[in-house]
Parts: structure tokens; C-alpha cells; sequence
């Protein structure tokens, strides 16, 4: 099997568009949550999200824009930074050796171009509209994304797109990764995004009764992982990508090479719909750490799943005691989503790029806002503030999802 | 050219006016064969007419034009 380097991260996310401002807004606890005015057919009404100030005109061309719904607008920003951090933003760069066709993509999306879809039914029945415009099948369709970035910068390798809920991203890195470790590709952007700050998908989310309402210290304080005080989870938009490289060609062209993608698993609870099962998330990192040819106790930092709901974090609590065993206690996690919100299809990737980053720096970012902790989540969360890991060698990231898709990566130091 | 559909085509692909020359190909213009679809729509429910279905669609913004301006009734302005 072939060793999987990481050689470029993009990120578009509600605290911060690129890498390094994204990053910032981690180890400050600075939050991108906010009251946004749904514009609902029944009159004012606001919901927590994590929403992004994303002006794509500067992107791309009005006529290219015209079949780009917003998810795959923000995939292409996070796609381009990581791609030009690879040094192969454009195909005139690539050695002679990178081969298009064994260039592939892979991305996750939970609802795709969902705010077409949406256009689309507004257009229909509230307006009675006689027609749609011809370009709605190709923005709301979930592949967009994938067949978007192949066509940007002409990848022709394999390409699939995973629609796994809020792990999908996860999976799709995931599976990347096998496809260059087994020889499939030699080179894969991978990654996700999510646009869900629409109005059919915001209310579907608000009949779920999982949504966070406002926190009396302001709005932006109102994702509150594994704390006393949660309220439930804030939907958010945004896109995370990487470029994964087979290790050998990725030296051989003197590739800056981040770190190494050395283990991933994915399991199933079958379970429930919508309630997490400790089992089955244990399982995806044991699997994960077996993958990668570790123990427990070599993980230096866990990015939780950590929604912010009530069952979701008491359960991944005790899914990572049950798999961490006698590690769990000396475990490092934090929950990025305090600051981000949940990015749904998008998240997976956009929490190891938060892991990623804080390998590279030697830095944990923080559980943000966590004053009050429940006392049923008692691990090692990182409260409040950011914290030095010097010689952190190893990192994980879970990604659970609704319909109990459990996804795990892990990366270690270059 | 028609200044309704001139202004339309402005509006709606932000591309300076001076640079819309009868004989510019749709596709120097930065139009796709999708964009081109999409923005026959917009003339459409824009000026409220219907263009015949094309083998063909236009390649140039002048065949663009020769399709669309018989079709508007004189002196109607976009709405």
C-alpha cells in the first residue's frame, strides 16, 4: 500500500475564507455565528447560523455563475487555495509525470445545491411560475461540486461524490485516500461543501427541534458543546479541501508536504435515524487507529464531532471512552463547531483541516464558550481557551452522521 | 442592435458594452452553450416573447440579435 501525503488546504467557513485566517479565528475563539433574517414567506424570523459574507463576483464570471449554485461556488474558493498551496493551481505547473487521468476527485455534500432546489419551488408555487430556469437540474444536482472542481482544473481521474450527512466529507477524504493508497489515482482533491442557509432546508432543520436558540451572552456565543447549557446545533455553510498525493511522487517533485494521511475508517450503527450509537462511533476509531498502524495513546489531539446537542455529545463522550480506553483521560478534544457552526456536508473536512492546522502549529484550538461543562461529558475539552502542544505528533477527527455513518482520519507529522 | 437587449445582455453578464460587437462570437464573450439556454429564457420572460426552438443556437451575438428582434413587437421596451 502507498503512503498518502497532504500537500494543500483550502477553507471557506463563517470565521475566516482561506487557511491561515480560518486558523486565527480557531486559537481566538472568535465565533462566525450570527442571527441571519430567513426572509420566510410568514414574516421576520431569524435563525443562528454560520453564515459567510461570500460575494462570488470577484470568483467567477457572471456566466459561469449562471450554472454554479452557492455550494459549488464555495467549493471552488476552498478547491483553488488548496490547490495553489500544492503548487498545482494550474495545469502548467504540473510536473511532466502528474497525469490528468490520474488526477481524481472526491467530494461530500449532504444537499447539494439545495438552495436551487429551493429557488426552484419558490419559483413553482409561490410565484406560479410556467416553467423553471433550464440550468436548475445542473446547480441543485449533488455531483455539481465534483464535476465543477474536474472541470476548473481538469481532472479526469476517478470522481465521486458521497452524500453521507455531516460526515459525508469525512468519507470523501477518506476514500481519496484509498484511492491513491491502492494505486487507483496518484493524486486527489478531496473534500466538501455545504450551502444549507436556504429557506425549505432551514425550516426542515428547525422542525428536526435540534437547533440552537440564542444564548443570553449574545448570539455569537450560542453553539455550546459538551456544556451545562447547550441549546442544539447551528446550521452552517462552507467548503473544505486537500490535496492528497501518493508520498513518493509527492517528494519526487519536492512537493511542501503538510502531513501524512495515515489512517480512516468508516462504520455503521444501524441503529436510528437521527440518535447516535456508542458502539458503532468506537468502532470507527478503533478501526481508524488500526488502519493506521496505532495505539490510542499516540493521538495527541481529537477534533470531537461535537454538535452541541444533548445526545450527541454525552454519546461521542462515551464512544471515545469506550475506544480510547485508559487514553481517553489524558485525551485532548475540542469541538471546533462552537465557532463554525456545523457545515453538514462540508464539516468533516473543514474539522481535520482545523486538526491539521493545529498539528502544524503545535496549537489546540479550544471548545469555545464552554463555562459550564456538562457534567456527563468529562473528558479533556480544551475549555475556553487555546492551548500549546508542542511535539504533537498525532491527530484525529470524528465525523458522525445522521443516519449513523461513522467516519474517522487520522494524520500524523510529516 | 436592439439597446433593450444590449442592456439585458449588460446586466446580465457584466461585460462592458464596447466589448459587444455584432460579429464577437457568444463564446469569446464567456457564454457556454448553458449560458447561452439560461439567458434565452431571460429574453423570453423578460420581453415576454417566445423564440422558436433551434437546431442550432446562436454562435454570434448578431445571429443572437437577427433570432430575437423580429420577434419584439416595435417600439415595446423591456419590462
Amino acid at each position: 500500500m502507498r503512503r498518502v501525503a497532504i500537500t494543500g488546504l483550502g477553507v471557506v467557513s463563517a470565521i475566516g475564507t482561506g487557511t491561515a485566517a480560518f486558523f486565527e479565528s480557531l486559537l481566538a475563539a472568535r465565533s462566525g455565528i450570527r442571527l441571519v433574517d430567513m426572509a420566510f414567506p410568514t414574516g421576520a424570523e431569524s435563525i443562528l447560523a454560520g453564515a459567510i459574507d461570500f460575494d462570488p463576483d470577484p470568483h467567477f464570471s457572471r456566466s459561469r455563475l449562471m450554472s454554479m449554485d452557492r455550494v459549488s461556488q464555495l467549493a471552488l474558493v476552498a478547491g483553488r487555495e488548496a490547490m495553489a498551496q500544492a503548487g498545482l493551481g494550474s495545469p502548467a505547473a504540473w510536473p511532466a509525470s502528474m497525469a490528468p487521468e490520474r488526477f481524481g476527485v472526491c467530494m461530500g455534500t449532504g444537499s447539494g445545491g439545495a438552495g436551487s432546489t429551493d429557488q426552484a419551488y419558490t419559483a413553482l408555487l409561490e410565484q406560479k411560475a410556467a416553467r423553471l430556469r433550464p440550468m436548475t437540474v445542473v446547480l441543485a444536482m449533488s455531483n455539481a461540486i465534483a464535476a465543477h472542481t474536474a472541470i476548473e482544473f481538469g481532472l479526469k481521474g476517478p470522481s465521486s461524490t458521497i452524500s453521507n450527512a455531516c460526515a459525508s466529507s469525512a468519507n470523501a477524504i477518506g476514500e481519496a485516500f484509498r484511492q491513491i493508497r491502492h494505486g487507483y489515482a496518484d493524486v486527489m482533491l478531496a473534500g466538501g461543501a455545504e450551502a444549507p442557509l436556504n429557506r425549505g432546508t432551514a425550516k426542515a432543520w428547525q422542525a428536526m427541534q435540534t437547533l440552537a436558540t440564542p444564548h443570553a451572552n449574545g448570539a455569537e456565543t450560542s453553539c455550546r458543546p459538551f456544556s451545562k447549557d447547550r441549546s442544539g446545533l447551528v446550521l452552517a455553510e462552507g467548503a473544505a479541501m486537500l490535496v492528497l498525493e501518493a508520498w513518493d511522487s509527492a517528494k519526487a517533485r519536492g512537493a511542501n508536504i503538510l502531513a501524512e494521511l495515515v489512517g480512516y475508517a468508516s462504520s455503521t450503527d444501524a441503529h436510528h435515524l437521527t440518535q447516535p450509537e456508542p458502539h458503532g462511533q468506537a468502532q470507527a476509531i478503533k478501526l481508524a487507529l488500526a488502519d493506521a498502524g496505532l495505539q490510542a495513546g499516540a493521538i495527541g489531539y481529537l477534533n470531537a464531532h461535537g454538535t452541541a446537542t444533548d445526545i450527541g455529545d454525552v454519546v461521542e463522550t462515551r464512544a471515545i471512552k469506550l475506544a480510547f480506553e485508559g487514553a481517553a483521560a489524558h485525551l485532548p478534544v475540542s469541538s471546533s463547531k462552537a465557532l463554525h457552526g456545523h457545515a453538514m456536508g462540508a464539516a468533516g473536512a473543514m474539522e481535520f483541516i482545523a486538526s491539521l492546522l493545529a498539528l502544524r502549529a503545535g496549537k489546540l484550538p479550544p471548545t469555545a464558550f464552554l463555562e459550564h461543562p456538562d457534567p456527563r461529558c468529562d473528558l479533556d475539552y480544551i475549555p475556553l481557551i487555546a492551548r500549546d502542544c508542542p511535539g504533537l505528533e498525532v491527530v484525529m477527527s470524528n465525523s458522525f452522521a445522521f443516519g449513523g455513518s461513522n467516519a474517522v482520519l487520522i494524520a500524523k507529522a510529516a | 442592435m436592439n439597446s433593450d437587449l444590449i442592456h439585458l445582455f449588460v446586466e446580465t453578464f457584466g461585460i462592458k458594452e464596447d466589448q459587444l460587437l455584432p460579429a464577437a462570437t457568444l463564446e469569446s464573450l464567456g457564454l457556454d452553450s448553458l449560458a447561452i439556454i439560461e439567458f434565452m429564457f431571460q429574453i423570453e420572460d423578460k420581453f415576454g416573447i417566445q423564440i422558436p426552438d433551434q437546431t442550432s443556437p446562436p454562435r454570434t451575438l448578431q445571429e443572437m440579435m437577427q433570432l430575437v428582434e423580429p420577434l419584439l413587437p416595435a417600439g415595446k421596451s423591456a419590462t
